[in-house]
Parts: C-alpha cells; sequence; structure tokens
C-alpha cells in the first residue's frame, strides 16, 4: 500500500478510535478525566511543535498557556460568557504576549531565544502574583467557570467530544498552514535564513506569525484546561508545564504534525497506565530509559519508527 | 450502501452517548458496601512534595493499622465493625495529577473518604471533581484558608483540618505583642507603650504572602503596637539573603519574623547572626519544627523563636504528652525516623473520619459529611483550642493552639532544642532576651 494511503487510514483509524474510545471504557469518569488532560496537551505540544518549523525554540510555553487560562478565566468571570467563547480570547491574548516577546526577541536563535522564553514566563507570574494580583487573585488565585456545568448529564462526554473537536481541527489547521506557501516560508527559514531572504522572504515577519499562532494556541489549551479545573492559580506558570510538550514533541517526533500528538498519547498512556500498575516510582526509571532509547534509535522521534523498522528490514534482507 | 453503514454507525454512537450521558448522569456515589470502610490518601507520593507525601501516607497508614487492630470502625447500620482500607491517591505534586488520583479513588475505587492533600494549589484543582461526587474530605494540609471559603463549588463536604496562613500569622503576632514586646521595654527601661520594631522577611508564594496579610490584620483587628518598619520578599528556594538581610538590619527592627520553609529559614538565620550581625530575635513558622532544622542552623538559633503543632522535641505537657511520644516511638518502629506536621494532621484525619462514620452509624456519605459537620474528637498529637478537634460552622476550619518555643543551645547535644514559652497554658519557661540582644532604634 502507497505510504500516503496507509497515512490515511492510520488518521481515520485514530480518529475512529478516539471517538469510540469512551464507549470502550463504559464512559469511565477516570479514563475521561485522562484523556481530556491528554488533548488538551496534544493542543499545547502541537502549538509549542509549530514554533519549531522556523527554527525557533521556547523553554517558556507556560507563560502562553498560563495568560491564555488566566485571560479566558476572567473574560468569562466577568462576561459571563460561555468558557467555550473566551478561550479564543485567552489565546488572543496569550497571541499578544507571543508577539510582544518575539518582536524583542525575533533576532535572536537556538538556546538565546529560549532563555529568553524561559524568564518571560518567570516575569509573567511575578505580574500575576504582584501587579495584576487584585483581578488575579494572588497566589490564592480564581476561581474559572466550568466548560460545562458538572450538573449536565454526561457533561463530562461532552467535554471529551467538544475538545476532541477542537483538537482535530487545531492539527488541521496547522496541516493547512503547513501546505500552503506560508509553511514552505517558515521552511525555508529554518533551512536556511539567509537563503530565504535573498528568495524575498521577510524572515521577521513570518517568525512574528508562527510566535504568534503557537502562543495562540498554546493559550487556548492554557484555557481549556483551566475551564476544565475550575480554578487557576499561579503555579500554571511552573517550569514543568513548559517541559512537557518539549518532551512530547521530542519523543513523538519533531517539526511533524503527527509527532506531538504521538508523543502526547504513548507518554501519557504509559504515565497513568504504569502508574495504575503501581509502579509511582518504576515509571521514571521505564519512561526515563524510553526516552533514552527515543534520543538514541529514533532521533526524528516515534513517528520514524515505521521508517526505521523498514530500513532494519531492508539492511537484514541485503545481509 | 456504504452511506447507509455510516449512518447505522453514527446512528449507534449517538445511541451509546446517550446511554452513557443517562450513565454518567447520576453522580452521587453509593458508599462501597464491601465490608471495609475506604479511605482515599492523597498525598504526593512523586514530584518535589514527595517527602511531605510520604509522611502522610506512612501516618494514615499508622492510624488506619491502629483502628484495625482494635478491630476496626463500627458501623451500626451494619450492625458490625469494618476495617479501614487505605487506597492511596498520587497526586505527583501537579494540578493535572492531583486530577486524575482523585477522581480515580472516587469513580474507580469508590472511596468512602478522602483524607490528605497537600499543596493549595493541587487541592483547589481537584475541588471541583469532590465537589461534583459529594465525597466527604478532609484535608490536612493547604495553607490558604480559600479552600473552604469558595463559592464557585459547594465546598460543603470539605474540611480543613490544617492551620492557614490566617491563624498561624495571627498567632505569632499575638505572641509577638503579648510577651517579647513588654520582654523588651522592660530590660531596656522603655516606656512600656513603645511599639515593638518588627521586619517581615517572607517568601513570595501563597505561603509567605498568607503570613504578610495575617500579620497586617491581625495588628490592624487587634490594635496591635507594632510598627512593621521592613517588608522583604525573597524567591522561593534562593540561597543567599545577605542582600535581604542588610536591608532589613538598616530599618532597625527588635524583631525578623521569617516567613520560609526549612531550606531557607537555615540559611537566613545562619547568615543573618553570622554575615549581616542581625542581633535581634528570629522567628521561624510553623514547617521548620523539624529536627534538620535543629542539625543545620547550629547555635546561630539560640534564642530564636520557632512556632509549632507538633515539635520533634519540645512535647507540650498535660493531655497529649504521652500520645504524641507514643505516636513518635510507634512511626520510628513502623517506618524508622521521626513524623512531620503533615503526618501528624493526617494521622488524626484517619481517626476524625472513622469518627465520623461511628458517630453516622453508615457508610452513606451525605450522613458522614454531616456527621463530620457535628464530631468532636478528644485532641489527639496536637494541641487544639478547647482540647477538642471540631469543625467551625462557618468554613468547617479545625482550630489549632499553636505554640511557641525558645531554642536555647544544649552545650551536651550540640544543638539548640525548644522550649515552650507560650500560651500560657502550656508554657515551660518565661521568653528570655539574651545579653547580645540588641534592640531596635527609630
Amino acid at each position: 500500500m502507497e505510504k500516503e494511503k496507509l497515512v490515511r487510514y492510520g488518521i481515520l483509524a485514530a480518529l475512529a478510535i478516539a471517538v469510540i474510545v469512551p464507549i470502550l471504557t463504559g464512559f469511565n469518569a477516570y479514563y475521561l478525566t485522562v484523556m481530556i488532560l491528554m488533548l488538551i496537551f496534544i493542543i499545547f505540544a502541537s502549538a509549542w511543535n509549530f514554533l519549531t518549523y522556523t527554527g525557533q525554540g521556547s523553554l517558556g510555553h507556560a507563560a502562553f498557556f498560563g495568560i491564555g487560562g488566566y485571560v479566558s478565566a476572567l473574560t468569562a468571570a466577568a462576561s459571563g460568557l460561555s468558557p467555550y467563547f473566551t478561550i479564543f480570547v485567552g489565546g488572543g491574548g496569550a497571541a499578544i504576549a507571543g508577539v510582544f516577546i518575539a518582536i524583542i526577541c525575533v533576532r535572536l536563535k537556538e538556546w538565546f531565544l529560549a532563555m529568553v522564553t524561559f524568564g518571560f514566563a518567570i516575569i509573567v507570574q511575578v505580574l500575576v502574583v504582584t501587579q495584576f494580583a487584585t483581578i488575579t487573585g494572588g497566589w490564592d488565585g480564581i476561581a474559572a467557570p466550568p466548560l460545562i456545568s458538572s450538573s449536565v448529564p454526561g457533561y463530562l462526554l461532552w467535554i471529551y467530544y467538544s475538545i476532541l473537536v477542537i483538537t482535530v481541527l487545531v492539527i488541521v489547521l496547522f496541516w493547512f498552514i503547513l501546505k500552503s506557501r506560508v509553511g514552505l516560508a517558515y521552511a525555508a527559514i529554518r533551512e536556511n535564513e539567509l537563503e530565504a531572504r535573498a528568495a524575498g522572504i521577510d524572515p521577521v515577519r513570518y517568525k512574528l506569525s508562527a510566535f504568534a499562532i503557537s502562543a495562540y494556541f498554546a493559550g487556548v489549551a492554557g484555557a481549556l484546561e483551566i475551564h476544565y479545573l475550575g480554578y487557576i492559580t499561579p503555579e500554571i506558570f511552573g517550569v514543568d508545564i513548559s517541559f512537557w510538550p518539549i518532551i512530547y514533541s521530542i519523543s513523538g517526533g519533531l517539526g511533524t504534525l503527527a509527532g506531538p500528538v504521538i508523543g502526547t498519547i504513548v507518554i501519557t498512556l504509559l504515565w497513568d497506565g504504569l502508574q495504575g500498575l503501581g509502579l509511582s516510582y518504576g515509571r521514571f526509571i521505564i519512561i526515563g530509559v524510553l526516552l533514552v532509547l527515543i534520543i538514541i534509535f529514533l532521533p526524528k522521534g516515534m513517528v520514524s519508527l515505521p521508517d526505521r523498522i523498514r530500513e532494519w528490514q531492508e539492511k537484514k534482507k541485503r545481509t | 450502501m456504504k452511506r447507509s453503514l455510516i449512518l447505522l454507525a453514527f446512528a449507534l454512537i449517538a445511541a451509546l452517548f446517550l446511554a452513557g450521558c443517562t450513565t454518567m448522569s447520576g453522580t452521587a456515589n453509593p458508599p462501597s458496601q464491601d465490608g471495609s470502610l475506604k479511605i482515599g490518601v492523597v498525598a504526593s507520593m512523586t514530584g518535589p512534595a514527595s517527602t511531605t507525601g510520604k509522611d502522610i501516607w506512612q501516618s494514615a497508614q499508622l492510624a488506619a493499622d491502629e483502628i484495625n487492630a482494635k478491630g476496626g470502625v463500627y458501623v451500626a447500620s451494619l450492625h458490625k465493625s469494618v476495617p479501614i482500607v487505605l487506597v492511596q491517591g498520587d497526586d505527583e505534586s501537579t494540578r493535572e495529577g492531583g486530577q486524575k488520583a482523585v477522581s480515580r479513588m472516587i469513580t474507580q475505587d469508590n472511596v468512602d473518604l478522602l483524607v490528605g492533600g497537600f499543596s493549595s494549589a493541587v487541592v483547589s484543582a481537584h475541588q471541583s471533581i469532590v465537589a461534583e461526587h459529594n465525597v466527604p474530605y478532609i484535608i490536612t494540609g493547604a495553607s490558604t484558608p480559600v479552600i473552604t471559603r469558595r463559592d464557585d463549588v459547594n465546598t460543603t463536604y470539605m474540611f480543613h483540618h490544617a492551620p492557614t496562613c490566617d491563624d498561624s500569622g495571627g498567632q505569632i503576632t499575638l505572641f509577638l505583642d503579648d510577651t517579647v514586646r513588654p520582654a523588651i521595654n522592660q530590660k531596656f527601661g522603655f516606656p512600656a507603650d513603645r511599639p515593638l520594631r518588627l521586619a517581615i522577611l517572607y517568601q513570595d508564594s501563597p505561603y509567605g504572602k498568607g503570613h504578610q496579610t495575617a500579620i497586617a490584620n491581625t495588628i490592624a483587628a487587634n490594635n496591635l503596637n507594632i510598627d512593621v518598619v521592613a517588608e522583604e520578599a525573597f524567591k522561593m528556594g534562593e540561597s543567599d539573603y545577605r542582600t535581604v538581610l542588610t536591608s532589613i538590619k538598616n530599618a532597625n527592627p527588635d524583631v525578623i519574623y521569617v516567613a520560609a520553609f526549612l531550606n531557607e529559614q537555615i540559611p537566613i538565620e545562619t547568615q543573618g547572626r553570622r554575615e549581616v550581625g542581625l542581633d535581634k530575635i528570629f522567628v521561624a513558622v510553623e514547617p521548620n519544627d523539624d529536627p534538620d532544622f535543629y542539625k543545620g542552623v547550629g547555635s546561630y538559633a539560640d534564642y530564636s523563636i520557632v512556632q509549632s503543632r507538633f515539635s520533634p522535641y519540645a512535647v507540650p505537657k498535660g493531655p497529649i504528652e504521652a500520645a504524641v511520644n507514643k505516636f513518635n516511638k510507634d512511626f520510628d518502629t513502623k517506618f524508622g525516623g521521626f513524623p512531620g506536621m503533615m503526618g501528624a494532621a493526617t494521622y488524626e484525619g484517619v481517626y476524625i473520619a472513622a469518627a465520623a462514620v461511628e458517630q453516622a452509624g453508615t457508610l452513606d456519605k451525605d450522613q458522614v459529611r454531616q456527621a463530620l459537620g457535628t464530631v468532636q474528637v478528644p485532641q489527639m498529637v496536637e494541641a487544639m483550642q478547647g482540647q477538642v478537634i471540631r469543625f467551625s460552622p462557618d468554613f468547617r476550619e479545625s482550630k489549632f493552639q499553636l505554640y511557641m518555643s525558645q531554642l536555647h543551645w544544649d552545650n551536651s547535644l550540640g544543638e539548640t532544642r525548644p522550649v515552650i514559652v507560650w500560651p500560657s497554658n502550656l508554657k515551660e519557661a518565661d521568653f528570655q532576651l539574651p545579653d547580645w540582644f540588641v534592640p531596635g532604634q527609630a
């Protein structure tokens, strides 16, 4: 079968599984909780990964995740609007912050840019607990209206399916962008910024747009999580929140659409599955070893596993 | 054909979805009914708070074992005593981990009650699921008073058995006005109405900010004769405090109130006394009363003050003394080492849960919740106000009798040891000012 056809069938199968998993698990609330959080982190990891298409990196995406959460929570609380609307307002707040940080450091590269974004997350956290404490509740945090009230029958299912739809739409949107001329410009900048400039591409403009889009959807993910948990505190800007999308993207496959999705699913299932088997501490070792093995044997991530298997098989045949 | 198959598939999924909605619409959880009292212990077994999480889990185990050894918990509706079965819920020290752990314990393990919870941020993130399923929850951590005062979720099933920053900061401030201020004025011949000069050094976190607010509120509410002459913040986990301590020295305080954790308190007192030359009284908040504090701070803590509710060395004389000694001994025998404050509160939390179930005479969650609202358990290993553990009718908070100890150098041990100096019903000795103490000046 052609590779493209395989990919198409794979996507359809994944979607079908995503749709019927709640049914297969008997509408189990715990599994739904795990899957809802997994979908939110798929959006977040995909948003972080989007930035890497222009060769940029971030160690502080928790800033956009948190800004999205705070802006959406405050907007929903003040206006009474549905969180399903305000999550996109939250994304807008994150995008504005993303453009701001991108303007400051658009000429920085790799680790220098990553360090600035890392510092930015800390600055935002400090501002939230000091300058804006009167509206953000400082360290005590504030309540966030729920996505759907728990009094609605099957509310967890509605939340799951609505976030699934948003996740699919986000990934489809990324696919369209990356397949368009914009995506080609991103790739050109990533491969060689000087040559891209010579070809008439304005790297600054495109890098700004990538930062804005990445921050926007990181903000949407943060807002979704906050309206799901029902409460937001400044811990949302924590270092661990910044590192999860990096781990998911690198293990799944950096610079690919499927990478963050696969990485998030596999690591989440392992993380919670191994804990379910009583391996509270053992899972750290197993996942750690897995990550090391991926870096050594699959530097392009788990998404490259079929290609590697084919390569190994061909090599075996030749020998 | 193909289209009809797709339609059929959609219809099937829609039907199952509706079935799912019906299944999930009844959120009332029946009692576990498997012949046991199933208690879910929310503890950070992994992540940055895992040391405390282990303490919480082990102390809960100790309490459950003790109760089970005595025959379990009598449930009148079952006409028998049932054993306590603990279920571990590792919140991974994160909000997401807490949500998953609590969700699993409530919906999979079908626990009758929840006990534990440490970080305020983590607890606030999983409160909605507890509220939704109406599971009684005895929260033995979380220093913010917001936990049981939220009005966006139903917190009536949640009971807070840990001192809040309001309580802790309030009591220290009252002690300073009541005991330290008169001692300074008397020793140095100052007028009796001379205000105490207080400097606050606080961790820039919910915990530190909570103390800062509590001090201000207590001074205002009680019209205390205390001037706050300096307020300095530091980032959590910092190690060099000489700059802020120098700034505090320039403000000339009598007392330095430090709202910090153990790994910060030790260098703050050490650097303050040794390198900055602050000949003042340092005050440490309750989580610092730990063997590691005494080892780490050495002689620099001589004459300083530490607040406590459960101490390794200062056991309040009287009704709880024997229970504390037994708890410490049993914990050491079973697990090795010394239990901490969070462990002590969770140990009591399991006993409170058992008492509420016995009082309710059933495992029905609503009736257990009602029993928790009125249950009265004699104080156990922590001194309580009125010598009884009970939850306030307004915000369902238990009130601790936090005590203040002054540390004195013990040559034979090579460490300081605490002596309780406040409140009057627990005190073993009077507060003393050292010869080297220099009062602040305006």
